[in-house]
């Protein structure tokens, strides 16, 4: 069920209604269940038996884990678990991309082996629901949490809808201990009891990413697509152009999936973790990854990196763990090579930037970088990068993507077609523009944080703005969130 | 207390944005069908068709919608010129067109005196699109969304609010009003010979194949075609057909490129009543619809789904039309 329509809208006010309506806080944990699976259920259909195997895998071989004492039988278990929730992931979504390259390498050695495609539906979220499961196990078999006890728990932190589909991804040490006190804790009487502090930060939470999705995100598509979808003949200031455009269509996408997920699980009492924190703002490709996907990136931090030895075995082993963090990363985001480019470009940043602070500490030390312009510089210089490889994560096309990097890289400072660009879509630029000024005014100030602390008859006329915009701007197909494709 | 306040607080919010919304959407905008010559549709056609031809040009009349727009009249007439020295192919599409409007000015196209009229037609045509349910087809379990979709049609309520079909279009309509501007979505005849046409500078781009694949999510089902008796629109071209008959004037069907991707998503139910429309088109007035040109999808030719782009690139739809009419002079 797609946030931005009517359908979702209509269900999660029927829900907060039921909700409310439902006083037993066991029922209303099987309520919650039985919605988050038909959520699921609504746009995916029998893939939701997907999502069933997984929990149950996933609850009884956590629970196999903590109760065994064996190291050996520990380490099996894992292993199990991993393998159905990678080979499910695997299959669904790489199959036909092994496939593809399979019979490519084929061709290069005239072998007759045209392996059919199997062309499988990719199914919803199955990035994201997987890698939580895979945290909660991995979690378990490092002592660092218990297993949940009851089925029904642990299937709610698996299928809670609102992040079940694009993230954030969820620790269970996150969610589970919040479901637990308010399931067990003999104060609190109601599982889900509607707060009007979360109501007001929810709700607020919840606009401002549908402002962003809607407004700012469905209406610079059409640039993007404009540039992208053709890229051959365009001069370097359109393909730079494009590349903004599409940082800033990505950001508002996916940020604003994420304000309706973490505003609408608010609203029923749960916390989920940031997944943004000023990304434009990054001083560094290290620091990027602090602020971009967080629930992605210290996920992969720590089941990956970490695992591989991180930063323990020397540098050489440092550059290449990197590498293969950022590359896997890449390929997490879909079976395409395009994705792949994308995480060695990430993988080369993030490598590139640690050989220089290694090797020239005084430079990366020095105290121009702490001063104004010192970090305005450093945003730049990182922000010209990260765009770059946006191209890459854009245009799926290797020769369009190879022509549009030359162009961002080499400068042709030829304006006739930009300008007649830039005239064409005058009015998304202005978008564009007003998102960037939206975004400088609060890295100032927490915006999110100011509108819903208004007082009731201000916080009216601040949402009555946002919600006239996306009305204004709304359109009959709307677009799918980027994300929900991985 | 407090979250009965927030809960109003949010309903007021709503209320008020809605109806400066409403207010918005009703101001008059100059009507986008003056630009594609549609309000005058009738005038304008009978003013074209009255004009003095030469006299001994012999012409062929391409008819559709902007289905056939991308049909490049320089490039047919310098294939047919080739064969047949005073055959003039005008392209006669107009955006928007369908078999009802279509029967209202035949008595022009007809006054014209024209040899060949080649007719692109869909099965859109004929069906009645009276539901947006999805095809299901594939689906193992019952499809909730298909049955709510169903059930409660949203559309009703909007046409009853007088919403337009995509605010966001009319939005961009009024502000570019507003500011008086004309370049933005800029439309120009593409080619000579096709008067009606006034396309936009987008319906030039080919887009990527990837972009094909994210427009092919939303694909809708085609709704429903109802049987030749009781299918008007098969009615009224069936008598358009006869009269264009009676006067000693030869039509070629043919079916509008549309990707395989809409393609599959059509429901075997409808892909069957296609099939029957066409066989007593076939049979009652001797007819027969050419088939569609299957080896389209691959190419990187499509503006969307359902649309060839306006460009060189596609020229090859051109020429197989060119193809169809020099083998219908050659009869």
């Amino acid at each position: 069920m797609l946030f931005t329509t009517l359908d979702f809208l209509i269900f999660f006010v029927l829900i907060i209604v039921l909700l409310f309506i439902i006083k037993n806080r066991k029922f209303q944990h099987i309520f919650l269940l039985i919605a988050s699976y038909f959520f699921f259920y609504y746009t995916s259909n029998y893939l939701v038996i997907l999502l069933i195997y997984s929990t149950l895998m996933d609850f009884f071989i956590g629970k196999q884990i903590w109760k065994t004492q064996k190291i050996r039988d520990k380490k099996i278990l894992l292993v199990l678990s991993l393998v159905g929730n990678l080979g499910l992931l695997g299959f669904f979504k790489y199959a036909d991309f092994a496939i593809l390259q399979f019979n490519y390498l084929g061709e290069q050695f005239n072998l007759a082996n045209d392996i059919p495609f199997l062309n499988l539906a990719l199914p919803i979220g199955i990035s994201f629901y997987t890698f939580q499961t895979i945290s909660y196990t991995v979690d378990i078999y490092r002592g660092k949490l218990k297993p949940s006890e009851s089925l029904k728990e642990f299937a709610l932190f698996v299928a809670f809808f609102p992040q079940l589909v694009a993230g954030p991804i969820v620790r269970a040490s996150e969610f589970l201990p919040q479901l637990r006190e308010k399931l067990q804790n003999k104060k609190i009487k109601q599982l889900i009891s509607i707060d009007g502090i979360n109501l007001k930060i929810g709700i607020t939470l919840m606009i401002i990413g549908f402002f962003k999705k809607m407004f700012f995100a469905d209406n610079i598509a059409p640039l993007v697509n404009d540039i992208f979808s053709n890229p051959y003949g365009l001069e370097s200031f359109t393909i730079i152009l494009g590349a903004i455009a599409f940082g800033l269509q990505i950001y508002g996408d996916f940020s604003g999936y994420t304000d309706i997920a973490i505003g609408a699980a608010l609203i029923l009492g749960f916390k989920l973790p940031v997944n943004f924190n000023k990304p434009y703002f990054a001083t560094s490709p290290s620091d990027f990854w602090k602020r971009w996907h967080i629930s992605l990136s210290s996920w992969l931090r720590d089941y990956l990196y970490i695992p591989l030895g991180g930063n323990k075995k020397g540098t050489k082993f440092t550059y290449a763990n990197l590498m293969i963090v950022m590359v896997l990363g890449g390929l997490w985001h879909g079976a395409s090579w395009n994705f792949i480019i994308w995480g060695v470009l990430h993988g080369s940043y993030l490598a590139v930037h640690k050989i220089l602070v290694n090797k020239f500490p005084r430079l990366a030390n020095n105290l121009f970088f702490k001063t104004k312009s010192g970090k305005i510089i450093s945003i730049f210089v990182t922000q010209y990068f990260v765009f770059l490889a946006w191209i890459a994560f854009r245009v799926k096309d290797t020769d369009a993507m190879m022509y549009s990097l030359t162009k961002y890289i080499i400068w042709d400072f030829e304006v006739v077609n930009t300008i007649e660009f830039i005239l064409v879509h005058k009015l998304t630029i202005t978008i564009m523009c007003l998102f960037i000024i939206i975004n400088f005014i609060s890295y100032k100030k927490n915006m999110k944080e100011t509108i819903a602390n208004l007082r009731l008859r201000y916080w009216i006329l601040a949402l009555v703005i946002p919600i006239l915009l996306i009305l204004l701007f709304f359109d009959t197909t709307p677009n799918d969130f980027i994300y929900f494709q991985f | 207390m407090m979250v009965k306040k927030i809960i109003i607080s949010i309903f007021a919010s709503i209320i008020i944005a809605f109806t400066i919304f409403l207010m918005i959407m009703n101001i008059p905008e100059k009507n986008q069908d003056e630009i594609i010559g549609e309000i005058n549709y009738k005038e304008i056609q009978k003013k074209f068709f009255s004009k003095e031809f030469k006299i001994n040009e012999r012409k062929i009349f391409i008819i559709g919608s902007s289905y056939t727009q991308s049909l490049n009249t320089t490039e047919i007439n310098s294939k047919i010129q080739k064969e047949c020295n005073y055959c003039q192919v005008y392209n006669l599409s107009i955006q928007g067109d369908n078999i009802e409007k279509r029967s209202q000015v035949i008595d022009h196209i007809i006054s014209a005196k024209p040899e060949i009229i080649i007719y692109g037609i869909s099965e859109n045509d004929f069906s009645n699109n009276e539901n947006v349910g999805f095809d299901n087809s594939d689906l193992i379990f019952p499809d909730i969304k298909n049955l709510i979709l169903i059930k409660i049609d949203f559309t009703k309520y909007v046409k009853f609010l007088e919403i337009p079909a995509s605010p966001k279009d009319k939005t961009w309509n009024i502000i570019r009003q507003i500011n008086k501007e004309n370049s933005i979505n800029q439309r120009f005849a593409p080619y000579p010979n096709s008067p009606f046409l006034k396309i936009l500078d987008a319906s030039t781009i080919s887009i990527s194949e990837m972009e094909l694949r994210s427009l092919a999510s939303n694909i809708l089902s085609s709704g429903k075609i109802n049987e030749p008796e009781n299918n008007e629109n098969f009615q009224i071209l069936k008598k358009m057909i006869k009269k264009i008959h009676k006067n000693d004037i030869k039509i070629i069907l043919f079916m509008v490129p549309i990707h395989d991707y809409v393609l599959s998503a059509q429901s075997k139910e409808f892909k069957k009543s296609f099939e029957l429309i066409k066989k007593e088109l076939s049979n009652s007035s001797k007819v027969d619809i050419n088939s569609r040109f299957l080896n389209y999808s691959n190419m990187p030719i499509w503006h969307d789904l359902v649309h060839i782009a306006v460009n060189n690139e596609s020229l090859i739809f051109s020429e197989d039309i060119a193809n169809i009419i020099l083998k219908e002079l050659n009869k």
